[in-house]
C-alpha cells in the first residue's frame, strides 16, 4: 500500500514538474506572420477608457485586442503562466516536427466569422481538416462505414413505416440531418436578434418538448424516432436551429485548422498585446461601483490592486466561483455561476512510426464508442515525415494507457501492424485554470430562462465574455463572438 | 495550465506493452520517466521516511461580522517536512480538504460537544480513496460540476446494499446517461471493495445537509441563507492535509454568524 501511494505521489509530482520545464520553450506554436503595425481606431465616444480584461483565453485575448484597437487602455490579467486557455498546440515530445491541438481542434466555413477575421488579419495558413470523413464507427461491436450506418438507419426508418409524403418531398432536396428544419423553420420568422429567444411570442415553448412540435405538425413515426426531443425544450431547439440556419450551418460545412496548430492565432493576439498582457496574475476579488471597478490579484505571491473604468470578465464560471465580488451579483447571475456545467475531455496523442492503417487499407478516422476511447484521427498530416501523430478523445479522467489498450484491442485491422511508440496526454478535467471544455447547453424543459440571457448579461461596470457566454457553445466561434460583443458593449458605454 | 501533460515514454522492450502491461511493467514505466525527469521530482524522494505532523493554516477573507448569505473566501497553507510547502506549489490540491459544518447552536458548551462528536466520526476510507483517484475533477460534495454532486446522488439513491452495489459498479465500469450525456470513465484500477467504500462515503456525506466538503488549497463558499427564526449560528471550519506518510494535520476555526 505504501509503495502504491509513493508511486502515485511520484507520478503526480512528475506531472507538476513537466509543466515547469515545457511551457516556455516548446509549447508556443510557430506562425508565419510577424507583428503588423497596430493602428488604433478612434472609438465613437472619443474618450479613452481604462479596462481590465480578466482571463487570457482566446476570448479575453481577442476582447483585449479589439479594445486596444479602439484606442482604450487595456490590461489583461491571466492566472496561469501561459495565454491561450483551451487553445493549446503542443509540439514538444513529438518527433520530426509533428504537433497536435490538445484543445480547440477545428473551425468551420461557413461560420466562425469573427475567428476568420483574425486569420485574415494575421495572415495565418489554413489547412483543410478531414477527420470526420470516411469514418468507421463501431456499433454494437461491429465496424460500420458511413454508407453502412446510413443503410442501418434507413432500414430502421422503413420498419417504423417510413417517412411521410411531406418529409420525403423535403428530403429530395435536403440531407436527412436537416429534417428538423422542416418542422422548425416556420418559427424562424419572428426572431429579430439571435441573442434573444424570449419576448417574441414563444416563451411558453420553453416548457414543451420539441417532440410535441413535430407530432402536432404531423411528423411520421420514423421522423419522430430520428428527431427525438422528448426531453428537449421546443424553444431551445427552435432558437438553436435558427442560429445554425442564420450562420449557414444547414448546408454542408467544411472543417479547417491552422498550420502548426490553432495556438498560432492566440499567439498572434498575445504578441500584439505585448506587456499589456500579464501572466501569473490570478484575480482574487472584484469590487465594483457605478463608476468603476477595483480588482485585487495575486502576482508573484504578493497581493496587488488595480482600478479601471470597466472589467471585461472573460473567466469561466469555474474560476468565478472562487472570486469574491462586492457588491454581490444579482441572484440570476449567481445561479449561472453556481450551475453552469462544462464537458470534460481527455485528449491523448499517439505517435506512431508509420501510417500503419494503410497496410490494412483502412481509414484512421475511427469512432470506437468505448469508455476509454471515443474517437481517433490523424493530426498534422502535412508534416513531411514517415511518423504520424494521432489524436484520441476520451472522457475526462481516463488513464491514457487504457486508451492505448482499447485501441490495440479494437483496432479493425491487423494488430501486429500497429507501431505506436509513445503517448502524450492532456486531461482537461485536471487543469487548474481551464477546468473542462465547452459548456453544456440549456436544453432541458424550463432550463433556458434560468440561464439566458443572464449568462451574457453585463452587471454594472462588469461585462461578461468567454465562450460560455455566447448563444452557441462551439469553442473558438463562441469565444471570439463573445469577445467582440463585450468590446463593443464597453466601447459604446 | 499544462500541469497534466504527461509524456509517457513507452519503450516496448522495457514495458512489453504488446503483451499487455503488468503491475511490474507499469512500475518500470514510471521508473523510466522518473530517471528522465529526476531533477524535477527531487522533493518526492527527500526525507520520504521522515514522519511529521503537517502544519495546516486556514485563512479567511473575513472571519467576523459575517451575515447570512455572505461569501467567504479561503486559502489553506500547508507545510510538511517530507512533502514540502504549499507556497512553493509542492502540495497537491486534491490532498487538501476544507470541511464546513453549520451548527444550530450558539452557546460555547454546545459547540464543544458538537466538536467532540465531530472528532468521533469514523474516518471515511472512501474519502481517502477518492482523493487518491480522479473523482474530484468532476464531482463535489454539494456544488454543481460536470458530474452529479454527492448530495444529488444521495437524494436519488438511499443508503442500502443494493444501491451501494449498483453505484460501485457504475464507478468500476463507467457510466453514461444516468445524469445527462457526459460519460464517467471506468475505474478498473479500483477493486469492488474500494468502489463500495467510495459509494458508501458519497451516500453518507451527500445526505449530511449541514456539512460540506471542499477540496483544494483555495476557494470560496457561501454562508447559508438565514434558516427560519434562528438569530445566530456557528460554522465550524476544519482544514486538513494528509501527508504521503499518512499523517493528518488540521486546523479548525469557528465562525459565528449573525
Amino acid at each position: 500500500m505504501t509503495q502504491i501511494k509513493r508511486r502515485r505521489f511520484i507520478k503526480n509530482t512528475i506531472y507538476s514538474g513537466l509543466s515547469a520545464s515545457l511551457i516556455p520553450t516548446h509549447l508556443m506554436a510557430q506562425t508565419q506572420s510577424g507583428i503588423d503595425h497596430l493602428e488604433n481606431e478612434r472609438h465613437p465616444t472619443g474618450k479613452t477608457k481604462k479596462i481590465i480584461v480578466a482571463g487570457a483565453g482566446i476570448s479575453g485575448l481577442s476582447c483585449a485586442y479589439e479594445l486596444m484597437k479602439k484606442g482604450h487602455e487595456v490590461t489583461v490579467l491571466e492566472a496561469s503562466g501561459r495565454f491561450g486557455g483551451a487553445v493549446l498546440s503542443v509540439h514538444d515530445g513529438l518527433a520530426d516536427g509533428l504537433y497536435a491541438d490538445f484543445g480547440a481542434e477545428n473551425f468551420t466555413k461557413p461560420g466562425y466569422e469573427n475567428y476568420w477575421k483574425y486569420i485574415e488579419e494575421f495572415k495565418l495558413t489554413v489547412l483543410p481538416y478531414h477527420h470526420r470523413e470516411n469514418r468507421l464507427t463501431r456499433i454494437d461491436g461491429v465496424w460500420h462505414t458511413d454508407k453502412m450506418e446510413r443503410e442501418v438507419r434507413e432500414k430502421k426508418m422503413e420498419l417504423l413505416g417510413g417517412f411521410n409524403k411531406y418529409e420525403l418531398n423535403f428530403l429530395k432536396s435536403n440531407p436527412v440531418s436537416n429534417l428538423q428544419l422542416l418542422y422548425l423553420e416556420p418559427y424562424f420568422g419572428k426572431f429579430t436578434d439571435e441573442y434573444q429567444p424570449f419576448g417574441i411570442g414563444y416563451d411558453q415553448l420553453e416548457n414543451i418538448p420539441v417532440s410535441q412540435i413535430y407530432e402536432q405538425a404531423g411528423a411520421s413515426k420514423a421522423a419522430m424516432s430520428l428527431l427525438g426531443g422528448d426531453k428537449t425544450s421546443a424553444l431551445y431547439s427552435i432558437w438553436q436551429a435558427f442560429i445554425m440556419h442564420k450562420r449557414g450551418y444547414d448546408n454542408q460545412f467544411k472543417l479547417f485548422r491552422l498550420k502548426e496548430g490553432n495556438q498560432a492565432l492566440t499567439n498572434e493576439l498575445g504578441r500584439r498585446l505585448g506587456t499589456n498582457l500579464k501572466l501569473g496574475c490570478q484575480v482574487l476579488e472584484i469590487a465594483h461601483t457605478e463608476t468603476g471597478v477595483n480588482v485585487k490579484y495575486r502576482e508573484l505571491g504578493g497581493i496587488k490592486e488595480m482600478s479601471a473604468d470597466y472589467l471585461a470578465c472573460c473567466l469561466r464560471t469555474t474560476a468565478l466561483k472562487k472570486i469574491l465580488i462586492t457588491p454581490v451579483l444579482p441572484p440570476e447571475k449567481q445561479y449561472v455561476i453556481d450551475n453552469l456545467k462544462y464537458d470534460q475531455t481527455t485528449r491523448i496523442v499517439f505517435q506512431a512510426r508509420s501510417k500503419f492503417w494503410l497496410k490494412d487499407q483502412l481509414s484512421i478516422n475511427l469512432s470506437f464508442n468505448h469508455p476509454a476511447l471515443s474517437h481517433i484521427w490523424q493530426v498534422a498530416d502535412e508534416v513531411q515525415t514517415d511518423r504520424v501523430s494521432l489524436m484520441a478523445k476520451a472522457p475526462g479522467g481516463t488513464n491514457p494507457s487504457r486508451t492505448l489498450d482499447a485501441f490495440k484491442e479494437l483496432y479493425p485491422g491487423k494488430k501486429s501492424n500497429i507501431d505506436i511508440e509513445q503517448i502524450l496526454v492532456k486531461d482537461w478535467s485536471k487543469d487548474t485554470f481551464v477546468h473542462g471544455c465547452e459548456r453544456h447547453g440549456f436544453s432541458a424543459l424550463g432550463e433556458l430562462s434560468k440561464f439566458w440571457p443572464h449568462t451574457m448579461a453585463a452587471h454594472g461596470r462588469i461585462h461578461f465574455g468567454g465562450a460560455h457566454t455566447d448563444n452557441r457553445s462551439w469553442g473558438m466561434e463562441a469565444a471570439t463572438n463573445a469577445a467582440n460583443r463585450v468590446a463593443m458593449e464597453i466601447d459604446k458605454s | 495550465m499544462v500541469r497534466n501533460i504527461i509524456l509517457l515514454v513507452l519503450i516496448s522492450s522495457t514495458l512489453n506493452i504488446w503483451n499487455g502491461p503488468t503491475k511490474k511493467s507499469d512500475n518500470q514505466g514510471v521508473s523510466e520517466v522518473l530517471t528522465k525527469f529526476s531533477q524535477l521530482a527531487f522533493f518526492s524522494t527527500k526525507n520520504q521516511q521522515e514522519k511529521s505532523l503537517p502544519n495546516v493554516k486556514l485563512h479567511l477573507s473575513q472571519n467576523e461580522n459575517l451575515t447570512w448569505g455572505s461569501f467567504v473566501q479561503y486559502t489553506i497553507d500547508v507545510s510538511d517536512k517530507a512533502d514540502g510547502d504549499s507556497k512553493y506549489g509542492e502540495i497537491l490540491n486534491n490532498k487538501v480538504l476544507l470541511e464546513i459544518e453549520f451548527m444550530h447552536l450558539n452557546d460555547k458548551q454546545g459547540l464543544n460537544q458538537n466538536r467532540a462528536a465531530n472528532k468521533k466520526e469514523p474516518n471515511h476510507e472512501g474519502l481517502s480513496l477518492m482523493m487518491e483517484s480522479t473523482c474530484f475533477a468532476c464531482h463535489t460534495d454539494k456544488e454543481i460540476m460536470t458530474g452529479p454532486s454527492f448530495s444529488e446522488i444521495a437524494k436519488r439513491y438511499e443508503i442500502n446494499k443494493n444501491n451501494i452495489t449498483l453505484l460501485a459498479n457504475h464507478i468500476l465500469e463507467g457510466s453514461k446517461g444516468q445524469w445527462g450525456n457526459i460519460e464517467m470513465p471506468s475505474h478498473p484500477n479500483l477493486t469492488v471493495e474500494e468502489t463500495e467504500k467510495i459509494t458508501a462515503f458519497i451516500l453518507s456525506q451527500g445526505s449530511r445537509k449541514n456539512h460540506q466538503m471542499l477540496t483544494g488549497l483555495e476557494g470560496m463558499f457561501q454562508i447559508m441563507e438565514k434558516p427560519g427564526d434562528l438569530e445566530q449560528g456557528v460554522y465550524l471550519l476544519t482544514a486538513s492535509y494528509t501527508s504521503t506518510s499518512s499523517i493528518k494535520g488540521q486546523q479548525s476555526i469557528t465562525l459565528p454568524i449573525k
